[in-house]
């Protein structure tokens, strides 16, 4: 049973995960490429001294993200006599993913979900579309939540792959 | 450029790829621990290339939480379907690249401990590699003297091994990697387009798609032997040496069946039409089937699969031919075999037999 406390955590993570999306697909401007906005977080995540003190990492990681994000945005801002406006029109087509419009990423998600095989396919389903928990996940299609980790593990994976290599 | 796609990227790509596949679907877990979102943290620490693949799965991931993106299914068809393919009670065999979480898992392993294991597995990695890491954590299978074993491979695929083999499999999302470290086997692979099945030994790569062979490896060459299909063989050290487009001719084959291919370390592979496969496939039914095989070689195939020696005390007689369809658990019927040629004398002690010439 995901006790109170555990929920909350997923809660949070969702949202920040659901909030760094956003900053990232339309806030980012043009020139940043992903690859040195990790290269950023990932020297302040190394100037991070205590880390027992951090309690929920992955919120962290988005949180510094969003930071850095919103710091070269800034100076972005202030280096070019640009509005806002304009940044965010420049932003709209900044990363790859963004590079494909909707119908686009339809097409490329429905090819993804071909090939994976039907385990796999309901378990991605169940936990990005339908929001689903994992204890749910696994209630549903009679399988550990072991299992269910791994193979949503196998298809993150191959959804990364997939949206690559297109 | 080489046509497996797995050769042309870096491993620790691949590797920090599924490191972050892995860590996302932990970290969305409602159970998952505190100890591991501090593993998760160590992680993230280790690489920039770990924070960036884990961002851009992250975004790639946040995107798809959009319901209108996906298409319309039938939530209780996929459910059903789900269930029907079986894959949840799989044992799996896969590689999972969390040997530090899955034992965490367990609530008795305390923190110091878990950390030192942590520290441990790091410094292996720095020593080793993460590619070398990655192949030491992937399921091996090892077969005795005389033992044969038939597995079933995660994605389907049975491999029988002979007797004095080892195989490990790593599955990935697009390759099934399979390493025959010694001895012999047979493939018969799932088919699966997508997803290749390479059989790699110290010399050669072999890919196939859905297909049956048998594959041969010894320190100093390689025999596949195709019994259904077709497979490609790639002889690995003269790709290395030299990428010029000349050289690949030479050192890629395409097999069907009925074809053998022996490729010899830095020599130019043979290929051979059989007339038939089933001397090739006669260990699964411990026959040995030799036609002018030298009596070094023969007594070298019974020693696979029984204690019992035949020793060659004269190396005049090593090479003499032998044609005939032995027990391979049996060795004493080829000592009584040799024991009909008036030429040779066999004599018997404990177990042991020892061949010279009279």
């Amino acid at each position: 049973m995901p006790s109170g406390r555990s929920q909350r955590i997923a809660e949070w993570a969702r949202h920040w995960n659901a909030g760094l999306t956003r900053y990232l697909r339309r806030r980012l401007p043009g020139r940043i490429d992903p690859e040195d906005l990790a290269q950023e977080v990932y020297v302040r995540l190394l100037r991070v001294e205590q880390i027992e003190h951090i309690k929920e990492p992955q919120a962290y990681l988005y949180r510094v993200a969003s930071n850095v994000a919103q710091e070269w945005r800034m100076r972005a801002v202030h280096a070019k006599p640009h509005s806002d406006a304009e940044l965010e029109s420049l932003v709209a087509a900044a990363t790859p993913e963004s590079l494909l419009d909707d119908a686009q990423f339809k097409a490329q998600l429905d090819g993804a979900l071909q090939t994976m095989t039907p385990m796999v396919r309901a378990v991605v389903y169940l936990k990005l579309r339908e929001d689903m928990s994992h204890d749910e996940i696994a209630g549903h299609l009679g399988i550990t939540p072991r299992m269910v980790r791994r193979m949503l593990t196998t298809g993150y994976a191959q959804l990364r792959e997939h949206f690559e290599f297109d | 450029m080489q046509p497996d796609q797995d050769n042309t990227r870096d491993p620790a790509t691949t590797h920090a790829r599924q490191c972050a596949a892995h860590w996302l679907s932990v970290l969305s877990d409602e159970n998952c621990t505190e100890a591991e979102r501090q593993q998760f943290f160590a992680w993230l620490r280790a690489s920039g290339q770990h924070v960036d693949e884990f961002l851009r799965l992250s975004r790639l991931t946040g995107r798809l939480n959009r319901r209108e993106l996906w298409p319309e299914a039938n939530v209780a068809e996929l459910i059903a379907a789900a269930k029907a393919s079986g894959d949840g009670n799989v044992t799996a065999l896969d590689f999972q690249p969390e040997v530090i979480a899955t034992r965490s898992e367990r609530k008795s392993v305390r923190w110091p401990v878990a950390a030192a294991i942590a520290c441990v597995c790091v410094l292996v990695g720095l020593i080793a590699g993460r590619s070398q890491l990655e192949q030491w954590l992937a399921p091996e299978y090892v077969t005795a003297v005389g033992e044969q074993r038939s597995i079933t491979l995660e994605d389907g695929s049975v491999v029988e091994l002979n007797s004095q083999s080892r195989l490990r499999a790593h599955f990935k999302p697009d390759l099934r990697a399979i390493e025959l470290l010694e001895g012999e086997a047979i493939f018969r692979v799932w088919k699966d387009p997508h997803r290749p099945f390479r059989v790699r030994t110290g010399a050669t790569d072999i890919v196939a798609v859905g297909t049956a062979f048998n594959v041969k490896a010894s320190d100093s060459r390689t025999i596949v032997t195709v019994l259904e299909g077709r497979v490609r063989v790639n002889q690995r050290d003269a790709a290395e040496r030299s990428a010029a487009a000349t050289h690949k001719a030479i050192s890629e084959f395409e097999l069907a069946v009925g074809d053998q291919l022996i490729v010899a370390k830095a020599q130019p592979a043979i290929r051979l039409s059989l007339r038939d496969t089933e001397k090739v496939t006669s260990w699964t039914e411990r026959r040995l089937i030799f036609e002018d095989t030298p009596l070094s070689a023969a007594v070298a195939e019974f020693a696979r699969y029984s204690s019992r020696q035949i020793r060659i005390e004269d190396p005049a007689i090593a090479e003499r031919k032998i044609n005939g369809v032995f027990d391979a658990t049996d060795p004493a019927s080829l000592a009584e075999f040799l024991k009909a040629d008036e030429t040779l004398s066999v004599r018997s002690d404990a177990d042991d037999w020892t061949v010279s010439s009279r």
